[in-house]
């Protein structure tokens, strides 16, 4: 697993429990092809009615690269998740400067917190499997 | 008009010192000798008429004029311009100067000094604030009689080092910090019983001569001393400490330093504006109380003035003499013990307020200049034995360079208004010119404690990671506590910090300290993660590969004890 302890250990792990406990299926380290360019998302997360793929991302150097992967796999949502605010705030700012876009895949930049509680309220919509749990999500 | 008799205008003319013409002499002695006609009488009458009148417009000052025409100085002139002669011997007894900023006290200190150079023995100058009297070097040096000028970081001086008998050092020693740092009783006997122990590890009851304990070695002793009451120790340390760091190892790190008592044969001005409060008090408390003790000693007892220490804006020195401590004898007693020594004490102050009430009768001669407040009038001039009349006139009258003086010795004790001739001082003494004049004392033997020359109060501790084989192991540096919870940051990983004190089982605040200890020693790394949707970001923990080796380490080597 490429990353360091707060990427893999803290934000990759995080989004993969919540995504596992779910009931989504996710695939960590999953290959992708981009024109030709080999690369890897570090969750691809597949729930029965869309694709979301997962980046943890420490700084804005990757999020345009991030965009392309997503787009690759056809995802329909792309979560880029941030140790902090701040950070968030620096690759939407990335993002914007780029001009890459692609109608058809939905966005989120978000620190893990929010993210979590969004990728929560996602996860209640589709699946009916937490619907009666209120076990703590480790 | 009021009808006086004869008699009763003479007596008035002769105690306000306005028949002291001739003509009006001659009538005088006209009337001794019963031939007083009508004519010398309204001679006299009309000089006391007068007088009368200018007293009641306050013209004439309330005071006899002294009849001081005899001594070896002058303290001044009367307020006729005559010389004001006093015997030297008179100012064994102790001098006060009180006046407010600008009266005219530093100016009068020299007007006296200048007089006593080539006489006294020794004579030290204190500036506890200002840098005046060091406007004495060039005249000093027309004169040819050598005047150190030591400013703070020139002293060489060794608290715990005995001028005479070392029994009777320690409890000077110990008395002077008790007093000056403000110890409490138990910190105190602690201070007392390590100062002991300092002075029989070093030998210093069996007589060595050239190493002593310094006052770090103290500090280290009273730190490293287990079993001590905390809160008397951690007294101690917090009070020593600032004191030493306001000293600095320049100052007070001398195995070998000066002996007060070599340096009464001289003639030194002391600047101890750079040191703090505590720090000054406790360099003039030893100075001075090693002087007395070493003379007392020597059994000098009701011997001529032959050194005088004078303290300049002595103030806040004075305002704490009345604290007993110990076994010693305050400072207002002392001023009272230095008299048959042969010393004389002169202190200055701008006001009254905090001087203590059993210093003043010990500082016989009394000087007061331009006051600031009514209470300080009423107050000195009380001392002085003023009247009411007279102080009224000194609160209107009283400007720079002119005072009133009671004497504590002599024929006349009554006040008086003592005028200073101004002094014009060649200025321009630079620190350079002051440095040249400290040289004098370099060939003072004195061995530094070098090991001191770094010292600082605050903990500091060196942290080695050793790799290989060694048997103690990387672990040996870090305490069970830390192991305990890096262990536990090991197992729960990139949990929020504050988790690991209950995995852990210590209290919150043990739990941070530790893991601070562990950020310091580069065993953990702190990361900010905004874990919540709202909120401060969590702190979590990323333990470095040296934290896992060590983690691994000591939980088998843990293991393999159980085991066993």
């Amino acid at each position: 697993v490429r990353g360091g302890f707060v990427h893999n250990r803290v934000l990759v792990d995080s989004i993969r429990k919540l995504a596992v406990a779910h009931g989504a299926a996710v695939s960590e380290e999953h290959r992708v092809s981009v024109g030709g360019k080999p690369g890897f998302v570090d969750l691809m997360i597949q729930i029965p009615s869309a694709v979301v793929v997962c980046e943890a991302e420490l700084g804005p150097r990757r999020a345009v690269w991030d965009v392309a992967k997503a787009s690759a796999l056809d995802a329909d949502l792309l979560l880029i998740v941030t140790p902090t605010r701040g950070v968030a705030t620096r690759i939407q700012a990335r993002l914007a400067e780029s001009e890459i876009g692609n109608p058809e895949l939905e966005i989120w930049v978000l620190p893990l917190g929010v993210a979590r509680q969004r990728l929560h309220k996602l996860f209640s919509l589709i699946s009916a499997s937490i619907k009666s749990g209120k076990k703590k999500i480790q | 008009m009021p009808h006086r008799s004869l008699w009763e205008d003479i007596v008035f003319g002769l105690k306000h010192d306005v028949l002291n013409d001739d003509v009006s002499r001659a009538a005088l002695r006209a009337y001794q000798y019963g031939i007083c006609d009508l004519e010398l009488e309204d001679i006299i009458r009309g000089k006391v008429h007068n007088a009368h009148i200018q007293l009641q417009l306050g013209a004439i000052p309330p005071f006899r004029t002294p009849k001081l025409f005899k001594g070896d100085i002058v303290l001044g002139n009367n307020l006729n311009g005559d010389h004001v002669l006093v015997e030297k011997q008179w100012l064994n007894a102790g001098m006060f100067i009180g006046a407010n900023t600008g009266g005219g006290k530093t100016t009068l200190q020299h007007f006296l000094f200048l007089q006593l150079i080539s006489s006294l023995e020794g004579l030290w100058m204190t500036d506890l604030y200002k840098a005046g009297h060091r406007s004495l070097l060039p005249v000093y040096e027309k004169l040819g009689v050598p005047l150190a000028v030591l400013r703070g970081e020139t002293i060489k001086l060794n608290l715990l080092q005995p001028d005479g008998d070392p029994h009777r050092h320690v409890s000077l020693v110990v008395d002077v910090l008790g007093r000056v740092l403000q110890l409490p009783s138990r910190a105190l006997a602690i201070v007392r019983t390590k100062c002991h122990q300092l002075y029989t590890n070093f030998g210093v009851f069996k007589g060595t001569s050239d190493h002593y304990p310094v006052l770090y070695d103290l500090y280290n002793e009273v730190k490293s001393a287990p079993g001590l009451n905390k809160q008397a120790q951690e007294a101690i340390l917090d009070r020593l400490g600032a004191l030493l760091v306001s000293l600095t190892p320049k100052v007070a790190a001398w195995r070998l330093a000066w002996k007060p008592s070599d340096l009464t044969r001289r003639h030194i001005v002391w600047e101890l504006g750079s040191f703090s409060e505590s720090a000054k008090s406790i360099l003039s408390s030893y100075l001075q109380f090693s002087v007395l003790y070493s003379r007392l000693e020597e059994g000098q007892n009701n011997v001529p003035l032959n050194f005088m220490m004078a303290f300049d804006d002595s103030q806040r020195y004075f305002a704490g003499s009345a604290i007993q401590v110990g076994d010693l004898p305050p400072l207002d007693e002392v001023a009272g013990l230095i008299r048959g020594t042969g010393t004389s004490l002169c202190g200055a102050a701008q006001t009254m307020n905090g001087i203590s009430r059993g210093l003043l009768p010990n500082l016989a001669t009394k000087i007061m200049g331009r006051l600031g407040s009514h209470r300080d009038y009423q107050y000195l001039g009380a001392d002085m034995g003023m009247t009411q009349e007279q102080i009224s006139w000194a609160k209107l009258h009283l400007k720079p360079g002119l005072f009133v003086a009671s004497l504590a010795e002599g024929p006349w004790r009554q006040p008086f208004p003592l005028a200073i001739p101004r002094i014009t001082l060649p200025g321009g003494v630079t620190d350079q010119h002051v440095s040249e004049s400290a040289k004098q004392l370099d060939h003072l033997s004195v061995i530094p404690a070098s090991e001191f020359d770094s010292w600082t109060p605050y903990h500091t501790e060196t942290f080695q990671v050793q790799t290989g084989s060694d048997e103690s192991g990387i672990h040996s540096s870090l305490n069970r506590a830390e192991l305990r919870l890096l262990q536990m940051i090991i197992l729960h990983p990139a949990e929020p910090s504050s988790a690991y004190a209950k995995y852990s089982r210590m209290s919150s605040r043990r739990a941070t300290e530790t893991r601070k200890s562990l950020i310091e020693k580069g065993m953990l790394t702190e990361h900010s993660v905004q874990c919540t949707g709202r909120g401060r970001p969590t702190i979590i923990l990323e333990p470095s590969l040296e934290a896992i080796e060590v983690i691994e380490e000591w939980a088998g080597r843990d293991k393999g004890q159980d085991g066993s």
